[in-house]
């Protein structure tokens, strides 16, 4: 017997083992001190879980009426049991999952859906609210009109968007002021073409201030009133004016 | 739970559909073949027999639940058990791992009762003691897969071919993982005074 073979024997037998068990076995232990010492180590390992297995307490006796009791308990409840494991039947856990990240991403969908109107309502007042640009030029040789002029403009084109005010509205004519040329003696305020003049246009009447440079003469005439047409396009943009005496 | 003979000739995997479908007397007897193992499994792997009843009950609950997965052809009943068993006990350890284990409520009792009964054994009891903690502690070192292997072989006793049945494993494995917790636990368990040489003179030879 050589060591390995001895090795091989050992880890055989379950149980410990002695110099007795074979004469071919004490032979190899006699010449070899190294397997008598790993044996000795390997019986001490062994004695040592012998006493650790003798030191088991054994199984409680409460433990068997807890057993029983939850087994009873459980069987007591049959549907929830049965409902369950149908459930997981019908949809198996990958299906599972994926339903559940397709109904986050519903969710997810519906809450961007609800909040985009929100958004652009707020926005839509910022838009209207957008001041217009517009000069009221009264006369190419008059100066520029100062800016209460201006603002009787403003308000006239405000009249036009619903708040009526007393003589502002005259009127609504076809647009035919494109390239610069005034119909009915108005006089154009910025360059018209297809884009920027396109559809019908109000006119709106307002009175000028006749203290104005240039609206004097004008005023003298006309009992110091001094009315003027303005055309007012479907954006809210005056494009022409003419001085009404 | 005297239902042995009831179902003496069936097997596991027979007692496991007849429990879950709710006879008590098939559920009790596959209990009475399972619970040893496993309670004892679980007690050499937790050091506690407080956990090692949880686990046992846990685990034949949780059998009632996770039944419907058990394939014959993979293996049979104990072994699934045994997978369950495993995972809970991985759990337990997990939650246990920051306490400091206490001793067990009735070992006081019974370290009494023994010196009331035999006056002359303390000293030996003490020794016996200490080496059985040795023992769990040096057990305990040990890695997770050599400690699975000594518990199943040598506490469970198990024959190796069952064990690499638990383990899922060869069983040259099993035997190579064996040998090497042996001469591991060799190395750490120090040569123990053994406790049949020790005197048994009982406490005075301690109040010189």
């Amino acid at each position: 017997m050589n060591c390995q073979e001895f090795h091989s024997y050992f880890e055989e037998r379950r149980e410990r083992v002695s110099r007795n068990d074979s004469a071919e076995f004490a032979e190899h232990l006699a010449i070899c001190g190294d397997c008598s010492r790993w044996l000795a180590s390997q019986n001490r390992v062994r004695t040592s879980l012998d006493l650790l297995r003798q030191s088991a307490p054994g199984i409680p006796a409460t433990l068997d009426a807890a057993v029983l009791a939850s087994y009873r308990k459980r069987m007591g409840e049959p549907e929830a049991t049965v409902s369950v494991g149908i459930w997981r039947m019908i949809f198996p856990a990958s299906l599972r999952l994926g339903l559940a990240v397709a109904a986050m991403l519903l969710i997810a969908a519906v809450i961007f859906a609800l909040r985009r109107p929100a958004v652009t309502t707020n926005n839509k007042p910022q838009v209207q609210l957008q001041p217009q640009v517009t000069t009221p030029v009264v006369d190419a040789k008059a100066p520029v009109p100062n800016h209460q002029n201006s603002v009787v403009v403003r308000k006239a084109h405000a009249s036009t968007r619903g708040a009526p005010t007393t003589d502002k509205s005259v009127g609504t004519i076809a647009s035919d002021i494109r390239g610069n040329s005034s119909p009915d003696g108005f006089r154009s305020l910025m360059y018209c073409d297809e884009l920027s003049c396109g559809g019908a246009m109000d006119v709106v009447r307002i009175q000028l201030q006749p203290s104005e440079p240039g609206l004097l003469a004008a005023a003298q005439q006309s009992s110091n009133v001094v009315s003027a047409d303005v055309l007012v396009g479907a954006d809210g943009i005056a494009r022409g004016i003419r001085i009404v005496r | 739970m005297a239902s042995m003979g009831l179902h003496e000739g069936r097997s596991d995997a027979e007692l496991l559909k007849l429990a879950m479908a709710g006879e008590e007397s098939a559920f009790v007897a596959l209990y009475e073949r399972l619970k040893s193992g496993i309670f004892r499994y679980a007690y050499y792997m937790t050091s506690s027999v407080t956990a090692a009843e949880e686990v046992t009950q846990e685990v034949f609950m949780s059998l009632l639940e996770k039944g419907s997965t058990y394939r014959e052809e993979r293996g049979d009943v104990a072994a699934f058990v045994f997978g369950i068993a495993r995972n809970f006990v991985r759990r337990v350890r997990r939650r246990e791992r920051i306490y400091w284990p206490l001793p067990e409520d009735d070992a006081v009792e019974r370290l009494a009762a023994s010196l009331i009964l035999e006056p002359q054994s303390l000293q030996r009891n003490l020794a016996r003691g200490e080496a059985v903690e040795q023992v769990r502690a040096a057990i305990a070192s040990l890695p997770d897969h050599y400690a699975q292997v000594v518990i199943l072989c040598d506490f469970c006793e198990l024959s190796y071919a069952d064990a690499a049945v638990r383990l899922a494993c060869p069983v040259g494995t099993v035997r190579s993982r064996l040998n090497r917790a042996h001469n591991l636990l060799a190395r750490k368990l120090k040569p123990m005074k053994s406790t049949e040489t020790l005197p048994a003179s009982g406490t005075e030879g301690c109040l010189i």
